[in-house]
Formats: C-alpha cells, sequence, structure tokens
C-alpha cells in the first residue's frame, strides 16, 4: 500500500450487516481483492480506499479480519468478531453461508 | 523537571530533514517512517509489535499528556523504531501515571523528535508514499548527511519477515482478563475453549478478550507446525496481526492451510 492503514478511526464496512464500523488499523500491506479463490467470500471493506478487509471462507469455519478488533487503542466496534470465533468453536459444524 | 534542549533530527530517504528536539534515549535508528492518526493510546501504539522496524509519526499535536503507566502495554516492550510528535507537554498528569513518556522512551533505548511540523511530515508520507527515515538524537543530530545516508541505506520494508523476530521463542500459556476501572486486569472466566494463538507479532489485548469470552490460550511461536498445533487438541486456532511484509512467512501460511484443512465442517 501507498502509506497504510494506521489509525483508530478508521471506516469499515461490514457487507453482510450494512454496518459501518469505526476501527483500529495498523498495516501497511493489504490482500488484492482480485486474487480470491472462489471458496472466498468479502466480508468486509475500507471505507477509505476500498480495500479489502476482512474475509471468510464459504467451505470451512475460518475467517479473518485485517484491522485490529482488539483495538486498544481504539473503539470497540469490531469486538464482535470475538464473539464470532467463540460461536464458532461452540458450534464446530458452523457453515458459513456464501 | 525541564530538561535541556537536545537537538534531534528526521531524515529522509528522499533528502528532506526536519529538525527538532530529542525525546527518549539518544541514538541514532532508521526504520519506515509512517503516521498514525489516533487521538490516543500512545502506550500500546509503541509497544504494538505490528510497529516493529518503524518509526511512527502520532498526527495529533500533543502526545505524553497522560504519561506511562505498567498496564496499557500491549507485549513486553517497545517495539516501534522511534516516534515522532508535534508537542509533547513538559507536565503529564493522570492518576495512572507512573512515568513520564520521554523517560519511558529512554529507558528502553528508543530515540523520539518533538518539535517538528507533523502535518507537513505526514502530507509527504500521504503523497509520496512511506519511505524510510532516519532518527538521530544527540550529539549525532548535526550531521545531516550521514543521517540521509543510514535512512536511503535502510532496508525496505517489502520482503522483511518481522514476524519471526518479534515472535515469542517458546510456547506460554496465557491468563488474564480485560481491564476494567476499579478492578483493574480481571481474572480469566472459567475457560471453555483451549485456542492456540500463533504469535506474529500478537498484542496482549486479543489474548484478553478471548480470556474474557472463555478461552484457555496457549500462545506459539510463528515457526511451529500446524500438526504441533494440532496436537494440543485446541478448540479453535487463532492467527495473530505482525509487522513487515506477510509474503516471506510461508510457515505462516502453511501452517494456516494446515490447521484449516482438517476442521471441514460435518455436512
Amino acid at each position: 500500500m501507498k502509506f497504510g492503514h494506521h489509525g483508530a478511526n478508521h471506516p469499515v464496512l461490514d457487507k453482510d450487516t450494512g454496518q459501518v464500523l469505526i476501527t483500529s488499523q495498523n498495516h501497511g500491506f493489504a490482500v488484492d481483492m482480485a486474487t480470491l479463490s472462489p471458496n472466498v467470500r468479502v466480508t468486509h471493506v475500507s471505507l477509505f480506499d476500498g480495500s479489502l478487509q476482512g474475509i471468510a471462507l464459504t467451505d470451512k469455519p475460518a475467517f479473518s479480519f485485517q484491522g485490529h478488533p482488539e483495538a486498544s487503542p481504539g473503539p470497540h466496534d469490531l469486538a464482535y468478531l470475538f464473539d464470532r470465533f467463540v460461536a464458532m468453536m461452540e458450534r464446530p459444524a458452523l457453515k458459513e453461508s456464501a | 523537571m525541564s530538561a535541556a534542549h537536545v537537538p534531534a533530527i528526521l531524515a529522509l530517504a528522499d533528502g528532506t530533514v526536519f529538525r527538532g528536539r530529542a525525546i527518549g534515549a539518544e541514538s541514532a535508528s532508521a526504520g519506515e517512517v509512517v503516521f498514525n492518526t489516533a487521538m490516543t493510546g500512545y502506550q500500546e501504539i509503541l509497544t504494538d509489535p505490528s510497529y516493529a522496524g518503524q518509526i511512527v509519526t502520532l498526527t495529533y499535536p500533543h502526545v505524553g499528556n497522560t504519561g506511562v503507566n505498567p498496564e496499557d502495554v500491549e507485549s513486553k516492550r517497545i517495539f516501534a523504531a522511534g516516534l515522532v510528535v508535534r508537542d509533547l507537554p513538559c507536565i503529564a498528569a493522570s492518576w495512572r501515571k507512573m512515568l513520564d513518556l520521554s523517560s519511558y522512551l529512554r529507558d528502553a533505548g528508543v530515540a523520539g523528535i518533538a518539535d517538528i511540523d507533523t502535518r507537513q511530515l505526514t502530507r509527504m508520507l500521504r503523497e509520496k508514499g512511506a519511505q524510510n527515515g532516519c532518527l538521530m538524537t544527540g550529539t549525532g543530530a548535526a550531521d545531516e548527511k550521514k543521517a540521509v545516508e543510514i535512512a536511503r541505506a535502510a532496508p525496505s520494508m517489502a520482503g522483511l519477515d518481522l514476524a519471526k523476530v518479534v515472535s515469542c521463542s517458546a510456547s506460554y500459556d496465557w491468563t488474564g482478563s480485560t481491564w476494567a476501572l476499579g478492578e483493574g486486569y480481571r481474572a480469566e472466566q472459567a475457560s471453555r475453549f483451549h485456542v492456540v494463538a500463533y504469535d506474529f507479532g500478537i498484542k496482549h489485548n486479543i489474548l484478553r478478550m478471548l480470556a474474557e469470552r472463555g478461552c484457555r490460550l496457549t500462545v506459539v511461536p510463528t515457526r511451529m507446525p500446524a500438526r504441533d498445533a494440532l496436537a494440543l487438541k485446541p478448540d479453535g486456532v487463532f492467527l495473530s496481526n505482525g509487522p513487515g511484509d506477510p509474503e516471506p512467512c510461508t510457515y505462516a501460511a502453511s501452517a494456516i492451510s494446515c490447521s484449516v484443512l482438517p476442521r471441514a465442517p460435518e455436512p
């Protein structure tokens, strides 16, 4: 990335809920959305530059986020990703709906 | 506690030189100069291992107002290669303060610079992109030419595997939940799940937030093969954040694909 994302006020769109989340970010590299495999779906995008922020596998219980859901420092908007991680362990057979 | 004015310079690889006042340790360090727009949390930022090899400019103009304390750390030490601020107030005040920011940097051997135009620097980084820089404080700060040379000679962040540099060397168990006013760090909840967390530069608050949700955590080093991690029979595998370029971290990609593949959901 040209100058990366570093801050605690970056808006990110959760594509599943349509909610905008204010997030903590710190990265200088990003995944190119055009290179994703068919079993990877985009869950979050940056509203600063449209870059990829979150993915989930459609055939395995796994997901990923580019920024810092743990904040520290920053807002707690993304704490629900930790809840999602725990929920996946509660229901190992949880299947991501594509 | 008014310290004498010690000179400092920040030299960029493109030849730009900023002159300011030294805070923290007297030393010379090189790294990729980046800017962070957070208004709070400088201690968390300094101790975030993802800042390894980077000189961090904080765009918020007053930094250090609340000093530092032993609780707001995100790892065992400062990982940022240097700190750039507009203004460091002479008085730090907070009921949690144990030390002022400049002493904290000095004790850690990390250099910082204050009293430079961070707006100008940020605009340069935003327009030209992040670039390498050299932060020199104390007597070395007179030699601008040398500082530019050091900035130019610093390795590019592209292709740099820093995860293996910042990761823990051996596995350890994590206990301890999130912080609350009047309570400090709370004890872990009764654990319902065992999570293996790969440390590519993990921040403590990730571990705290998982512990808060009933996870017992085993933190493992970057190079632990997936079969060893899975032999611990975890309910979940967590892959942390980390510094540098992810591309050379082929061991991480291999661990990820191996830990995800055998756990296919039942139909």
